[in-house]
């Protein structure tokens, strides 16, 4: 089996200095990837270059076994592979609606999206025309979510999706990101904090300064990251 | 009723006219935050191609309205605005603040130029309203012609499609998705290139249909008068706080109607004869009022942060050095160049004068005003009012007069320094007192002479400091809280204020000064109908009317004393504050720093320089005009030249001054020449004259602006390879050829041509040379000690087999390195 995503002895930074050095990692259908690591580690920096933001200095990044090196983020998006960025994955300005008719760039029609987004969040459903930006924190990470949801991506990549949410939610969340999974989906997950995540993870691999020092099973991982948060 | 019906409507019109031009500029400045300066002049250039089409006897002409009309409208504006995004504002987003101002200024005297070029030659060009000047229909007795009509019908149609592409359609939502955060638009599958694409085509549309519409209305079509015009809507975007269309449309209503209302009460401006051209100002009024009332973005202290100019200061020493040596070669160079080339660098050096009140303004503080020669003239003209040629009587009041304003300018600008109280007073008194002793015995105040005197003073250059400094404080005060580029607009407003209420005043205004006895009341024709004459100076037993030589000695001097002492604030705790006040606004109002003061001083010294600078060059040029030489246009020609050469340092403001007065002149001088002597090639060098005189500047700076710390910086650091003690030969040994070709051409050995091929190549050899000597040396030394003697290239086997030998293996690999590393 060939994996969806791959990245081939990665090295990427921006301008003048290295942040990422010779990073190699491999990402299956239906496998969720948990990257930890502190912060700085480069865990972003990493997402960034699978989603096109970053063009690696040298390695390859390969999507389902053709090299797409140097590709920009939008072509990438509309290959499928879905990127929830670092923060707010929203637009604060438009309402909640519009947020949703952006999502249609990646060939999806704005019903079928409404009818996900809604079904799985029925909170939002009453939100329809008020602006994104003042939504509570959780909404409007739902909002961000729902593009996983509702493009049918064959990629997924997530950067912290729990920051600043309450644990209750956080685990709702993740609950959604592993029935993702199950439909198929790759996913690289972003956490800083390792619990959650290790839970539901099929392989784990820690980043610090730039560099993958462990790959390997959650629980495994479990055992090593007191050690690597020290060191 | 009729009337009021009457200009209901001509204000509804041109208001109209106005809403669509600013919703253009909306649009553009919502979807790529750049605010494009030049939308007036695509709206004027549609208008001119417009008639080209329509009217013209050449090429185009009478080409049936609606086809013209869809070729102007949709297929050369929006492929105008396609180039210029593509070309020139894609890249601009993470660039400063001044350079995102300075290179759609460029395109917009880009525009002006290549407009002046094609559409050359006084033939007046007369559009025609649509269905001709006779369609009109009535409301009872008040005619409304179609032309009116289509404007407004046209504006309703265009507000409804706007909201409704902004709102409902993809296109769009994704163009206002592109503001809220581009790279996530990116990351949902679109495309913001597109997007910017798109809203900069539809911008140059509306620019186009405002540029049309508008231009029937006025007598015949005119360049600036048009690009200015479109100006007007600047205020109406600025309702609209560069956001908002529906107050942008209300904000284009509210400008048409003040207008016509005003020509109504004035009756076209004849009854008030002094307020006349409010007509034409008024909108720029409304601009500098508006942006003074607008709920202003709270200080941001991310703001600078992404981007640091960073401008390195000069010793005291160095600047010492650097400026003898450039008096001692201008002064050589007077000996041997034309009195006309004399005259050319005397007027860049005056105009690099001027330049320095933007160094210390905006490279050093920050503070973009686009108003630099408005100042100037303002200098220029209290010279003549109050020096050589005034109607004001120079008896005691006058001196009294003089002797406030400077008390008002050190209190004004000497706090800022941080003197304490007991020195500040005493500061304060002693700059009243010196300005007392030069107005009262080095003006010989006695005279009345109305044009009469025939020499400048000293102190009709101080009086030209001072007045201009107070005027500068006077517009700064109310504009303090603005920064970056609402404070650019208002003194821009300020700049086209000043070239049509001051610069075109007819008037005899007279004014009972209070204080200073009944019989000393001030009458001032401002701008004396048109033209004023300012003599050149004439002490120290020199008479610099006769001696182009000695003005452009004496201007260098006074440059460099100018530069010393920039330099030396830059470097004083003043300086030190300015900066910090550029760098971050927020962190200085959380150190508690006064930042008013400090703004309204620098503000006031600025502008007080460009006074100075303003008299000196109108008395160098010895007659300015009301069109020529500072106006609002060349004010951003000097502007934009001075960042191309760094406006950051004084060598920005030489390079600026230098390259605005000469460098085009004289490079259009020269294909002219060639046109002359090579008749066969002549279509080519007039071709290459008009290009160099009209589109030389705005590419200088399309082309250079975007460099943070100018070209005239970079020059110099070139030359600074020279100060190495390696290469104190090559510096002699330059030198001294340059020299003696100098020496040559003084004793006329040879022409001025030989001189510049011989020495030009000399100069620029020497940094060439010096750096080749310094690679050469360093790859000498550039092997490291622990390679020393074993250069060699190992090729991949004997590699291996020394691994083999060592009994490495050799898939040793990286990550098990980094392993054993831990
Ligand atoms: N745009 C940028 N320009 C320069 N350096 C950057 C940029 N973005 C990130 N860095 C640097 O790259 C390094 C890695 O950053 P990255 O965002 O990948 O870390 P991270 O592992 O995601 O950390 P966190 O858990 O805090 O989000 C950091 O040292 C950061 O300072
Ligand atoms: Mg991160």
């Amino acid at each position: 089996m060939i994996p969806l995503l791959s990245l081939q002895r990665i090295t990427a930074g921006y301008g003048e200095i290295s942040i990422l050095k010779d990073v190699s990692m491999e990402l299956f259908s239906g496998q969720i990837y948990a990257l930890l690591g502190p912060n700085g580690g480069g865990k972003s920096t990493t997402l960034k270059v699978c989603s096109g933001q970053l063009l690696p200095t040298k390695g390859e990044l390969i999507i389902a076994g053709k090299v797409m090196n140097g590709s920009e983020p939008n072509a990438l998006a509309r290959a499928g592979i879905c990127t929830i960025p670092e923060g707010k994955g929203i637009f604060p300005n438009l309402t909640v609606r519009e947020n949703l008719l952006m999502m249609t760039s990646s060939g999806v029609s704005i019903e079928a999206i409404e009818e996900v987004t809604y079904r799985r969040f029925p909170q939002l459903s009453s939100r329809t025309n008020q602006l994104a930006g003042t939504l509570s924190g959780g909404e409007q990470q739902m909002l961000a979510m729902s593009r996983a949801l509702s493009t049918n991506p064959a990629i997924l990549l997530l950067d912290e999706l729990s920051m600043g949410l309450a644990p209750l939610i956080v685990g709702q969340l993740y609950e959604i990101v592993q029935q993702i999974a199950e439909e198929g989906v790759a996913i690289l997950v972003v956490e800083q904090f390792a619990n959650i995540v290790l839970e539901i993870a099929t392989t784990a691999g820690i980043m610090t300064h730039g560099k993958l020092i462990k790959e390997g099973i959650p629980s495994e991982i479990q055992k090593y990251l007191k050690h690597a948060y020290l060191g | 009723m009729t009337e009021f019906i009457t200009f209901t409507v001509v204000g509804l019109a041109t208001g109209a006219i106005y809403s669509i031009a600013s919703a253009g500029l909306v649009v553009t400045y919502t979807t790529s935050g750049i605010f494009n300066f030049a939308h007036g002049a695509i709206g004027m250039f549609s208008a001119f191609l417009y008639w080209q089409l329509r009217w013209d006897d050449g090429w185009g002409g009478s080409w049936p309205a609606p086809i013209a009309l869809l070729f102007v409208l949709f297929v050369a504006a929006p492929i105008i605005g396609i180039i210029l995004q593509i070309v020139v504002m894609r890249g601009l987003e993470a660039t400063s603040e001044t350079t995102k101002l300075v290179i759609p200024i460029a395109v917009m005297l880009g525009f002006i130029g290549i407009a002046n070029w094609v559409w050359q030659g006084a033939e007046q060009r007369i559009p025609k309203p649509f269905f001709g000047r006779n369609a009109k229909w009535s409301i009872g007795d008040a005619y409304i012609t179609w032309h009116q009509t289509i404007i407004v019908i046209v504006a309703v149609l265009l507000a409804v499609a706007l909201r409704f592409l902004l709102f409902k359609t993809k296109i769009g939502i994704t163009m206002r998705a592109v503001v809220d955060n581009t790279s996530l638009v990116e990351l949902n599958g679109g495309r913001p290139n597109r997007a910017a694409l798109q809203s900069w085509a539809i911008g140059s549309i509306l620019a186009a249909v405002a540029g049309v519409l508008i231009s029937p209305l006025l007598g015949g079509l005119g360049v600036l008068a048009l690009t200015l015009l479109v100006v007007n809507a600047y205020a109406a975007a600025i309702f609209g706080k560069l956001r908002n269309l529906p107050l942008t449309f209300i904000g284009g209503l509210v400008i048409g109607l003040s207008v016509s209302y005003w020509n109504w009460i004035s009756s076209t401006g004849q009854k008030w004869p002094w307020l006349s051209e409010l007509r034409t100002t008024l909108p720029v009024v409304i601009l500098f009022f508006v942006l003074l009332l607008l709920p202003q973005e709270k200080l941001r202290g991310s703001h600078a942060a992404t981007i640091r100019e960073r401008f390195a200061v000069p010793s005291i020493q160095a600047s010492l050095v650097w400026s003898s040596i450039f008096v001692v070669v201008v002064s050589a160079l007077s000996l041997i160049i034309t009195d006309k080339w004399e005259s050319l660098l005397t007027r860049g050096l005056t105009m690099g004068i001027i330049a320095l009140s933007m160094v210390l303004l905006t490279g050093y503080a920050g503070e973009l005003n686009l108003a630099p020669l408005a100042f100037a003239g303002i200098g220029a003209i209290s010279a003549f009012q109050f020096d050589v040629g005034s109607a004001v009587e120079t008896g005691p009041g006058f001196a009294t007069l003089i002797v406030l304003l400077a008390i008002s300018f050190g209190v004004l600008v000497f706090p800022a320094f941080g003197l304490v109280r007991s020195r500040l007073f005493f500061a304060v008194v002693s700059f009243a007192f010196i300005v007392f002793i030069l107005v009262v015995f080095f003006d010989g105040t006695t005279g009345t002479g109305i044009a009469s005197r025939e020499s400048m003073s000293l102190s009709g250059l101080v009086v030209a400091a001072l007045i201009s400094g107070s005027i500068g404080a006077v517009v700064a005060l109310p504009a303090l809280r603005l920064r970056g580029l609402y404070l650019a607009l208002a003194t821009f407003a300020f700049a086209i204020f000043v070239d049509r209420m001051v610069y075109k005043q007819r008037e005899t205004l007279t004014f009972d000064i209070p204080l200073i006895g009944d019989n000393e009341d001030v009458s001032i024709n401002i701008f004396n109908n048109g033209a004023l004459n300012i003599p050149r100076p004439n002490f120290w037993r020199i008479n610099f009317a006769e001696k182009q030589w000695a003005m452009l000695i004496f201007v260098s001097i006074i440059f460099c004393i100018f530069s010393v002492a920039l330099i030396q604030l830059r470097k004083s705790s003043y300086g030190r504050q300015l900066t910090a006040m550029k760098d971050s606004p927020a962190a200085c109002a959380t150190l508690g720093m006064n930042m008013r003061r400090l703004k309204l001083s620098v503000f006031t010294l600025a502008a007080a320089i460009a006074g100075f600078g303003g008299a000196l060059h109108a008395s160098n040029l010895r007659t300015i005009q009301e069109d020529y030489p500072f106006t609002i246009w060349e004010g951003l020609a000097l502007f934009m030249l001075t960042v191309v050469g760094g406006i950051g340092y004084v060598s920005g403001a030489l390079f600026g001054g230098i390259i605005y007065a000469c460098a085009f002149i004289v490079m259009g001088d020269f294909w002219g020449k060639l046109a002359e002597d090579w008749g066969s090639f002549r279509w080519l060098f007039t071709f290459l004259q008009d290009f160099f005189l009209l589109l030389g500047p705005a590419l200088a700076g399309i082309g250079l602006g975007r460099n943070p710390s100018g070209v005239g910086s970079q020059i110099f650091d070139g030359f600074r390879i020279l100060k190495k003690k390696d290469h104190r030969t090559v510096l002699v040994c330059g030198s001294s050829l340059m020299i003696l070709s100098w020496f040559f051409r003084v004793i006329e050995v040879y022409n001025g041509w030989v001189f510049i091929l011989t020495s030009l190549p000399i100069l620029f050899l020497m940094p060439l040379l010096a750096e080749a000597r310094d690679r050469d040396v360093k790859s000498r030394n550039d092997t490291l000690i622990e390679m020393a003697g074993i250069e060699y290239d190992f090729s991949d086997e004997f590699i291996s087999y020394i691994d083999a030998e060592l009994s490495i293996t050799s898939d040793f690999n990286v990550d098990e390195r980094n392993t054993l590393n831990e």
